[in-house]
């Protein structure tokens, strides 16, 4: 409040030490005016004159003055009568001057206080505002000014605050439910670690076999967790994902996210193939690129049936979503020959910690952020994400993104 | 006492099954809500450990199940990694008994299982007690009077559920039921066996014999 007060004693002064100067101004040219009025053309001079017909009279206003050796006498009045109005011009002028100077003074305590009833008025939403926001703590973000009158500029501040305040609870809302959604996500390998060591070792007669598998399921745990902070992390990296702006060829991006994982599918005897016909380019980030790719690829990989193969593929389409040389979409595509999503399920894998249930894959792997980081990556980048998937004869996952036109190729960022 | 795990983690489904067991209770293990459900039908089981978060049919659907089925089914323990306050009032209102965070402690939830599955009996004491014959779960030793009995696992298993049960005629079968996990082959005359073992270790000093067969309905325990 210290702050909107001072703001409001400095808006009555200068409000009232305006209206002074010009009233001190006003009063200043009216003396001024009126004492060079005074001062230019006594009233002797005009209104004492010879009688017309009668040169011994003087006529004084209505009075006539008849005497003898008249020249000498219209002197002597007119002098005497100049005396007097001097005198009375004089009077004049300093009673109107104590008049001017107390009615200045008068005026400056009633503008200051009238200044000062203004400043109030026109500074109480400010107060307002500032009550709410001080009001506002971390953990209730719902309230709002919602101030009420006219749409000045107050109003539309007021406003202003209120959207800020909106999108800082949204933001903070889901800061809110993404930590509670990790903790949980991290908690259950954190469970099956804790429990499988201490029921081994609360057991004195158990074999070293037994201990050993509780350690491996121990081990295949930390791993999970170690996965899932790595895509914590990327994912906390907010702020709008930061996304280079380079050349990038789609081809190029293909081949290293399936060279990354050709042991990998090996392992699981899975054919990986990658499928690129000519120059793919996109103007992005490379690095989130092939990281968004090697996501989609890893989930094919580790869920595909042993002996299926996996296709990585490139290319561009109209708008439509046909294939065409030079459209104005590049897309980049994982598809496998595994069991294919449910409908339903089909809309939500791509939300955070979602899990499909798919009765099996219990033990991978995974931290349920894989696919929403595959989103986010493609909504920097301008693009989105696809899914198309027929239960029983595998899924096709997509990243569509805008395709660099012929004339923007070559052109570094 | 026949408990059920139900928990998508199979390795750590497993690893509290084999915890259990081992403080002498029949645990059978399943990963999700429809299985836990057509288990549940199947068997009266004394109580279930539920976890909470599962893909399909999750937990509270499970517990919500169990609680339209009838007010005698079993005791539900909660396992969740959901611990904010509406977690567990949504929990407890959907007819969970108890509620438990991952990760647990396991001497955790031995003692909660153990506090649940006390809670049917009249007395409420810590350590079970039928004449001179004693069993303290926690610590899982059993005694005749003074003397200490050595009894293995499923002993024990079958002693506690005698003494939950002084003064009732329990069939083989109920004893199949509680004791003996689905592992158990109804066929043999394991049970006939256990009793037979722990009758023998229960007067091996000569004390007279606590547990009656009755013919052709099963066995009781009697107070001496």
């Amino acid at each position: 409040m210290r702050r909107s007060a001072s703001i409001r004693l400095r808006m009555s002064l200068l409000y009232s030490g305006v209206v002074f100067g010009l009233g001190a101004i006003l009063v200043a040219l009216v003396y001024v005016g009126l004492s060079r009025a005074l001062a230019g053309q006594p009233v002797t001079e005009t209104q004492v004159r010879t009688m017309e017909g009668d040169p011994s009279c003087l006529q004084v206003g209505g009075v006539i003055l008849c005497e003898r050796s008249v020249e000498t006498r219209e002197v002597t009045v007119v002098d005497e009568l100049k005396v007097v109005e001097k005198a009375t011009n004089q009077r004049a002028l300093e009673r109107f001057r104590t008049v001017a100077f107390g009615g200045l003074g008068g005026l400056f305590v009633v503008s200051l206080v009238v200044g000062w009833v203004l400043a109030g008025r026109f500074l109480a939403p400010v107060g307002r505002i500032t009550g709410v926001a001080r009001s506002i703590g971390e953990t209730d973000l719902s309230r709002r000014i919602r101030l009420e009158g006219p749409d000045d500029e107050l109003k539309r501040l007021a406003d202003t605050f209120d959207a800020m305040l909106a999108r800082v609870e949204g933001a903070f809302e889901e800061q809110r439910s993404f930590i509670h959604e990790a903790s949980h996500e991290l908690r259950n390998p954190l469970a099956v670690m804790r429990t499988n060591v201490e029921v081994a070792l609360a057991d004195p007669d158990a074999s070293p076999d037994e201990l050993r598998d509780a350690l491996a399921v121990a081990g295949r745990s930390a791993e999970r967790m170690g996965v899932l902070v790595d895509d914590l992390l990327t994912y906390a990296r907010r702020g709008a994902p930061e996304v280079g702006r380079e050349r990038v060829d789609l081809g190029v991006v293909v081949a290293e996210a399936v060279e990354g994982f050709r042991a990998a599918a090996s392992a699981r005897d899975l054919r990986l193939v990658a499928e690129v016909t000519g120059t793919v380019a996109v103007a992005g980030d490379a690095g989130r690129l092939t990281q968004a790719l090697s996501n989609l690829v890893a989930n094919a990989v580790r869920l595909a049936p042993p002996g299926t193969m996996v296709t990585v593929a490139c290319g561009r389409a109209d708008e439509s979503g046909r294939p065409a040389a030079e459209g104005p979409w590049a897309w980049t595509t994982v598809t496998d020959e595994g069991p294919g999503i449910d409908v339903e399920e089909q809309a939500r894998v791509f939300e955070r910690f979602h899990r499909v249930p798919t009765g099996a894959g219990d033990e991978a792997v995974r931290s349920g952020l894989g696919l929403t980081i595959v989103r986010r990556i493609a909504l920097a980048h301008g693009g989105s994400v696809g899914l198309r998937s027929t239960p029983g004869a595998g899924s096709t996952f997509s990243i569509w993104l805008p395709a660099l036109r012929g004339e923007d190729v070559g052109s570094p960022a | 006492m026949r408990l059920l795990v139900v928990d998508d983690e199979v390795s750590l489904a497993e690893a509290v099954a084999r915890g259990l067991r081992r403080e002498g209770y029949a645990v059978d293990v399943c990963h999700d809500g429809a299985a836990a459900i057509a288990q549940l039908d199947e068997v009266a089981y004394d109580l279930v450990c539920l976890d909470r978060t599962m893909p399909g049919m999750d937990g509270i659907e499970v517990c919500r199940h169990i609680r339209r089925a009838g007010s005698t089914g079993p005791r539900v323990l909660l396992l969740t990694a959901r611990d904010t306050v509406e977690d567990r009032v949504d929990g407890l209102d959907a007819g969970a008994d108890d509620y438990l965070v991952k990760p647990f402690a396991f001497a955790e939830l031995g003692a909660r299982v153990r506090n649940l599955l006390r809670r049917d009996r009249p007395q409420h004491a810590a350590v079970l007690a039928v004449g001179d014959v004693r069993a303290d779960e926690a610590r899982r030793t059993a005694f005749r009077g003074e003397r200490a009995l050595e009894l293995t696992t499923k002993e024990f298993a079958l002693l506690r559920y005698f003494l939950l049960h002084p003064g009732e005629v329990l069939s083989q079968e109920r004893l199949l039921d509680h004791v003996w996990d689905h592992a158990a082959d109804p066929f043999t005359n394991t049970v006939r066996v256990t009793v037979g073992t722990l009758r023998r270790k229960l007067s091996a000093a000569g004390e007279p014999p606590v547990i009656e067969t009755v013919v052709g309905a099963g066995y009781r325990l009697v107070e001496r």
